[in-house]
């Protein structure tokens, strides 16, 4: 019987280590007004709320789905949560609200995709639009003049007067993540149904219920993001997350989540959320236009994308070898 | 004798259109290594899916260990102690061994309200039960990194974590090599000394003798017979498993062969085919037997294009051409119809007509590129009548028809290409009686047009009735052939197999 080889290649995550090292030192050199306090207590912001999502849709992506209405999915928390700001509810209220709201609307996404049987990226597409399409029907444009209970969260939750709340929230969620992807038995059927869902069925695992219970969790941690968007100012409008689908989708593939599903660690899409999200600060600190910025997130995407191309096609190779070998020894 | 600890009375289960086991009685006691056997779609496989609850059954009794049973999945099998081990592995290719050994019934501790997979508790398991197998192993590897024999080795732990006392294996050595093969059995050995059942389903006769205490042998979803290994031998078996009658009507018509005009000569895929040599005549039948993976269906893919260059010479009528793409196949005149319909034959949801013009609709489009349907229907409606494909019209989706419907209009696709050689993979599977055999006079027929055919078939009676020559391959070389005169199922069933490869004939 053969032995087990060693792992000769490095994982993912050590690769986008350097790489984020790298940036950071280059920054350092080329861009030093990055390391203000300002802006990195933002760049801090914006990655809780970028991990937190990213996290959600982690999970989703492992199970070998996809979810593209995230962005338009906060859209709606955050305009729900502000209307119930506005009457003055406190933090934990809004915090609670955002979760269900969040739970509810991505549950609908899980049921349309087991239930109707409909391909993941087809159905979130179709409830894009829905949510994009009623935000109009309730507000006219945006809600405003929202009082300071409602931005407590952006203007006065600081640790040590500086550190923006948000990181806290990020990670208390980063920690239970990472502890419930390897400890709980929920986790191995997502594993197992991103891997082989016919497998997973033949092992006795539900596959639609545990489809849709992970949009529900992935949901309520939309529904975070959304109303750390929503409090960072007096202002909510229909259109607060718009396109932030794919900023999570990035984040998650750049992590070396699997797109076919089945294999990724929450480690990485730390690592991937936290690069993401300093695109737009290095960007604006190396003077490059501000509108540079999308096209560089999607050149991420499609070389984090070859990548984990490349490995599958590595992989598939190995196997046929195997294969082969195995009909000329027999 | 130790005492019965799976019993299957009288099984029968029915898929659309298809009788696949009718009555199967079957007994499996502690401490014995208990084989199944029966030819390619006998019903082996079928049986055990039913045991372990992947399929269910129309009607039926199942014991085990003393209680009646019926499972709804593999997993509740598992848990009543009955094990399956796949031909092809159903572990999670991308997750750990450990992870693998348990999934679905983890051992968890209780931290607080919480319960968490404890980790230390599982390896300790899976080590001993490792121990017991003698094997070494990595338990933080993932799946994807072992071999064929590892890979088994983890399903056989599997089982054992379950505590199984009844483990099938389902053809468990059709991609091991000799050493390995040798690994397993010991390790077979040692579980039926430990006291547990096994079923052994396998066609290889040599592992049989090897290895097992007694044999049933089931023939087209029936029951046949029960037998102690040591008061058999092989030629009963063989017996057992073909059957006296022949069966079915096959309108073979009696057609003038001509001369050779197609060669295949020393052609060699690393790892699939091995120095492959035959000849064709003109108007001839030539069958294909061999059991499943032999390498039919490689050798004839790759002939017309569809896989890589492999090695070799293709000779048609003197020349030697080149076929680097299933283009340059039919252009010479060879035509190629899939053995599975609905994945590489047809477009099921496109009409008859539109499936029959799709390999050249470049003829049926005028300059501007736009297709001239009533060309279309025109020569579908032709084939409709030629063949006797019963449909309203030539417009009619494909996926509404029958399989032997279906199977008519890949044939008309292939005929419409006017082609010297027609292969046919597995023509009439999946088809129904009285479709076989007008299938089966359509290639009569066209024989007698001067068409050449090579016909694919797991069914003996099917390919001992319509051929006028047969190859046998096994392991991806040609171990022999017959003329039509001489041929019968047992002098095929022992070529296909024989396990010690033979000189390898020319044919």
């Amino acid at each position: 019987m053969k032995t087990n080889k060693k792992k000769s290649s490095l994982s993912t995550e050590f690769y986008l280590m350097v790489f984020l090292v790298a940036a950071l030192l280059l920054l350092r050199v080329f861009a030093p007004a990055f390391y203000s306090i300002n802006n990195i207590m933002s760049l801090l912001n914006s990655f809780s709320y970028i991990l937190i999502s990213a996290i959600g849709m982690n999970m989703i992506i492992l199970t070998s789905n996809i979810d593209v209405s995230t962005g338009a999915l906060i859209s709606v928390v955050a305009l729900s949560v502000a209307a119930i700001g506005k009457q003055g509810a406190p933090f934990g209220v809004l915090l609670i609200a955002a979760m269900v709201i969040g739970a509810v609307l991505s549950t609908l996404n899980g049921l349309f995709i087991t239930k109707l049987k409909i391909p993941a990226i087809v159905a979130t597409l179709a409830t894009t639009q829905i949510f994009q399409g009623v935000l109009p029907l309730t507000v006219e444009g945006s809600i405003y003049d929202l009082p300071e209970s409602f931005t407590w969260l952006a203007f006065e939750a600081k640790i040590f007067g500086m550190i923006p709340a948000s990181i806290l929230i990020c990670l208390i969620v980063a920690v239970v993540a990472i502890i419930f992807m390897k400890y709980s038995k929920f986790s191995k059927k997502i594993y197992a149904i991103g891997n082989n869902s016919n497998g997973a069925r033949l092992a006795g695992i539900n596959v639609d219920q545990t489809i849709v219970i992970t949009y529900t969790i992935a949901g309520a941690l939309f529904g975070i993001t959304a109303l750390i968007v929503a409090t960072a100012g007096q202002r909510v409008t229909t259109t607060m997350g718009s396109g932030m689908e794919m900023t999570f989708i990035a984040a998650v593939v750049l992590g070396g989540t699997s797109t076919a599903g089945g294999s990724g660690r929450i480690i990485g899409t730390v690592i991937g959320a936290f690069i993401l999200a300093m695109i737009a600060p290095a960007i604006n600190y190396l003077g490059i236009s501000a509108n540079w910025a999308d096209a560089i997130k999607g050149a991420i995407i499609i070389i984090s994308v070859l990548v984990s191309a490349a490995k599958y096609i590595k992989k598939k190779r190995v196997i046929t070898d195997q294969m082969r070998q195995l009909g000329g020894e027999a | 004798m130790n005492k019965t600890i799976l019993e299957l009375n009288d099984i029968v289960k029915t898929f659309p259109g298809v009788l696949a086991l009718n009555g199967i009685n079957f007994n499996l006691r502690s401490g014995e290594v208990h084989a199944i056997c029966g030819e390619n779609g006998a019903g082996k496989s079928t049986l055990m899916k039913v045991v372990c609850g992947v399929h269910k059954p129309d009607s039926g009794e199942m014991t085990v260990n003393g209680k009646k049973e019926s499972f709804a999945n593999p997993m509740e099998a598992y848990s009543k102690g009955v094990s399956i081990i796949f031909q092809e592995t159903s572990l999670f290719e991308e997750m750990t061994i450990l992870d693998n050994l348990f999934l679905g019934h983890e051992v968890t501790k209780k931290i607080g309200p919480l319960s968490i997979i404890d980790y230390a508790a599982m390896e300790k398991q899976a080590k001993e039960i490792f121990k017991r197998l003698n094997t070494e192993i990595d338990l933080g590897a993932q799946i994807k990194t072992l071999g064929m024999a590892q890979k088994q080795m983890v399903e056989i732990a599997k089982a054992l974590t379950f505590n199984a006392n009844i483990i099938i294996f389902d053809e468990p050595t059709a991609s091991l090599t000799e050493r390995e093969v040798t690994a397993l059995f010991k390790i077979i050995n040692s579980l039926k000394a430990e006291g547990l059942g096994i079923v052994y389903i396998s066609h290889r006769m040599e592992e049989i003798f090897q290895i097992c205490d007694r044999v049933t042998v089931v023939r087209d979803g029936q029951y046949i017979s029960t037998k102690n290994i040591k008061e058999t031998n092989k030629d009963e078996l063989v017996a057992d498993m073909v059957g006296r009658k022949m069966g079915a009507y096959y309108p073979k018509a009696e057609t003038p062969i001509g001369e050779e005009f197609f060669r295949v000569e020393h052609y060699y895929d690393e790892g699939f085919l091995e120095d492959i040599n035959f000849g064709l005549r003109k108007g001839e039948i030539l069958g294909f037997a061999g059991l499943a993976g032999a390498g039919r269906t490689e050798l004839m893919t790759s002939i017309c294009g569809f896989t890589p260059k492999a090695m070799g010479k293709v000779i048609l009528e003197g020349k030697e051409i080149e076929i680097k793409n299933y283009k340059d196949a039919m252009a010479n005149g060879i035509v190629y119809v899939s053995e599975d319909r609905g994945k590489y034959g047809l477009i099921v949801d496109m009409s008859i007509e539109q499936n029959i013009t799709l390999p050249q609709i470049h003829k049926f489009a005028d300059k501007m590129g736009i297709i001239k349907t009533e060309k279309e229907t025109e020569i579908g409606n032709a084939y409709i009548k030629e063949i006797g494909i019963k449909a309203p019209d030539s417009e009619f989706m494909v996926a509404n028809l029958s399989g032997g419907n279906q199977q008519k209009v890949a044939v008309s696709k292939a005929l419409a290409l006017q082609p010297k050689i027609l292969i046919l993979d597995e023509p009439t599977r999946g088809v129904d009686v009285n479709a076989k055999a007008e299938i089966h006079k359509i290639i009569s027929d066209l024989t007698l047009k001067g068409l050449t055919i090579i016909m694919i078939s797991s069914e003996l009676p099917e390919l001992i009735g319509m051929c006028d020559r047969i190859c046998v391959m096994k392991d991806g070389y040609i171990a022999g052939s017959f003329e039509r005169e001489e041929v019968t199922q047992e002098k095929i069933l022992a070529l296909a197999l024989e396990s010690k490869k033979q000189n390898v004939v020319g044919v």
